[in-house]
């Protein structure tokens, strides 16, 4: 206890860049394994892809220890659907934190986040299509022309094996700005993946209405930075406004956001 | 563990605790505690003995299949208490079940009030193993315990224009939670039958299940068990039993007649406006079972399809 705690703090400012790198030596480790487990995990981004897999890890756990309840099937359905759509709204919020928090360079961890999203989603269709119908495809067939709320998850996932197809550096140098035009068809996605969740209940609304609400909020950003840019245009187009006009200072950098 | 909690005693039958924790775990209880010792058998006995009694509908593939008490006793639609699933099993003990008073009324010729001890006197139960499949697209194997409903009607001998069945659940909102907070149904929750499918032999009033007292998340002291049509219409801990001249507003219908008719019978060639009914995942099934398919009435097509001859089960699903 005496040397973890000083240790997290240390770990915490290296994680927050206030602090290069961590002396190990001072908290009396000598393994050269550990201390590289440490330094790895020391980049926020590594850690966020750790992090990234507890999900996964906490089903395998239920899975083996028989503790997914009285319909399991059901229950993993709800795990895997439930953390793509938590990744799908972590990943909708690393623009606007870098434009709140003016910090640079968040696009690999959009892509990081976004890339686990994809993630979960396909073991979600994975679950359904091997573990509940048991590659039947006939039944495959008949359950999802009979089950609209599929319809709106399958959009989703068809959004989302696109947009990790393309998710690479050169992919979107490639592209150029079709890129970002096939990427903004996230925000239809998951205005889907929250009705695919809504319209599966009967009558407990309070979750996907959570969820919901958090994309609205998510997209609104969206919206209100687009109409603040655009006002900005249209000021500046028709009359050059002066130096002062306030608009001015942000508008570069919101013109980034996707 | 939960069932220790169940089977209180009631004070009309004061039995020593040996006997009692000798009668707990076997099925001689129902004998005991329903003060009847019409099943006096063994569990496996009353598998054997189902044959006779499911009758036509494959008794030995139903037993085979029984669905585990844990999954049945933790797996509940209980909206009163909870709109999930695991919480009603904990919410439920709560619940005040003693005294509880059935009253039969409506275009009767005898209006009957009954106590639960009254009904186990007048109709012994019996064993009945029944399919349940409920409209989300679960089923389960359960051994009920229970007797005839048209037993009961037959006593209050229904008028002759009395043409439907509207059943009444308790209205208990200091142990109910959604009762008292007043949310999505309008409570107390209303089920209704038509009057010649309530006569069925096939619709029954339960008051025990695996052998022993019903649980309070499973409807004690006494519910309704329709195997042929979706959960939502074996209303549970039922107050009162009317019958009348028109169809009954029933609750889920009332709040969404697009989704959940008054009929409700299981057919896999219906679906739900948002749901496919073709296939069913039995609760407690493991990973590598597959999906069942769905049949028509639950499986129960060859008694009850009388029952609806001439009509577009489409129309009136």
């Amino acid at each position: 206890m005496k040397t973890l705690l000083p240790l997290l703090y240390a770990y915490i400012r290296v994680l927050t860049k206030q602090q290069k790198t961590i002396d190990y030596a001072q908290f009396g480790l000598k393994s050269p394994w550990l201390m590289g487990l440490i330094t790895t995990f020391s980049e926020a981004f590594n850690l966020c892809l750790l992090i990234s897999f507890f999900p996964l890890l906490s089903l395998f756990v239920l899975i083996i220890t028989d503790d997914l309840g009285s319909n399991p099937i059901e229950a993993f359905h709800l795990h895997t659907g439930i953390w793509t759509l938590r990744f799908l709204c972590i990943t909708l919020f690393v623009t606007p934190l870098q434009v709140m928090t003016k910090w640079r360079g968040m696009a690999h961890f959009r892509q990081l986040f976004g890339l686990m999203t994809f993630f979960y989603g396909a073991v979600h269709v994975y679950g359904y299509l091997a573990i509940d119908q048991a590659w039947v495809w006939s039944s495959i067939f008949r359950d999802i022309s009979e089950t609209t709320y599929i319809w709106w998850g399958l959009f989703c996932f068809i959004v989302l094996v696109l947009l990790a197809l393309t998710s690479s550096k050169p992919a979107k140098k490639v592209m150029g700005r079709s890129w970002k035009k096939l990427h903004r068809w996230i925000y239809p996605a998951s205005v889907a993946a929250v009705l695919h969740y809504l319209l599966q209940l009967k009558g407990n609304l309070a979750e996907p209405i959570l969820y919901g609400l958090l994309i609205v909020f998510l997209l609104l950003f969206r919206v209100l930075v687009w109409l603040k840019d655009r006002k900005v245009t249209r000021l500046m187009i028709p009359k050059r406004p002066p130096v002062e006009e306030e608009g001015k200072g942000p508008a570069e950098e919101t013109h980034q956001v996707s | 563990m939960l069932i220790k909690t169940q089977i209180g005693l009631r004070s009309s039958e004061v039995t020593d605790e040996a006997v009692w924790l000798e009668r707990r775990d076997s099925l001689r209880v129902i004998g005991g505690i329903l003060a009847m010792g019409v099943v006096g058998h063994s569990h496996a006995g009353a598998v054997d003995q189902a044959g006779s009694v499911a009758g036509q509908n494959g008794p030995a593939d139903l037993s085979e299949r029984l669905t585990p008490l844990r999954d049945v006793a933790n797996y509940n639609n209980y909206y009163e208490f909870s709109f999930y699933k695991t919480p009603p099993s904990e919410l439920a003990r709560a619940m005040q079940i003693e005294p509880w008073v059935l009253e039969v009324s409506g275009l009767v010729e005898n209006p009957l009030t009954l106590s639960i001890d009254d009904l186990l006197r007048l109709f012994p139960p019996e064993e009945q193993i029944r399919r349940l499949r409920c409209v989300e697209g679960w089923s389960a194997v359960v051994p009920w315990l229970g007797f005839p409903l048209f037993q009961l009607l037959k006593k209050a001998s229904p008028l002759s224009f009395g043409k439907f069945v509207k059943f009444t659940s308790v209205m208990q909102p200091e142990t109910m939670p959604n009762q008292r907070d007043q949310k999505m149904l309008p409570w107390p929750y209303v089920e209704g039958l038509r009057l010649d499918e309530a006569m069925h032999p096939l619709a029954m009033l339960s008051v025990g299940m695996y052998g022993k007292r019903l649980l309070n998340q499973n409807g004690a002291p006494i519910r309704l068990v329709i195997p042929w049509k979706y959960g939502f219409k074996s209303i549970k801990a039922i107050v009162k039993i009317e019958v009348t001249d028109k169809p009954p507003l029933t609750s889920w219908n009332e709040v969404a007649p697009k989704d959940y008719g008054f009929y409700a019978n299981v057919n896999p060639a219906v679906p739900h406006p948002r749901w496919s009914q073709a296939t069913e995942r039995p609760l407690g099934s493991s990973f590598y079972s597959p999906r069942r398919k769905t049949e028509l009435f639950n499986g129960y097509a060859e008694e009850v399809t009388h029952l609806y001859s001439g009509m577009d089960l489409r129309q009136f699903f």
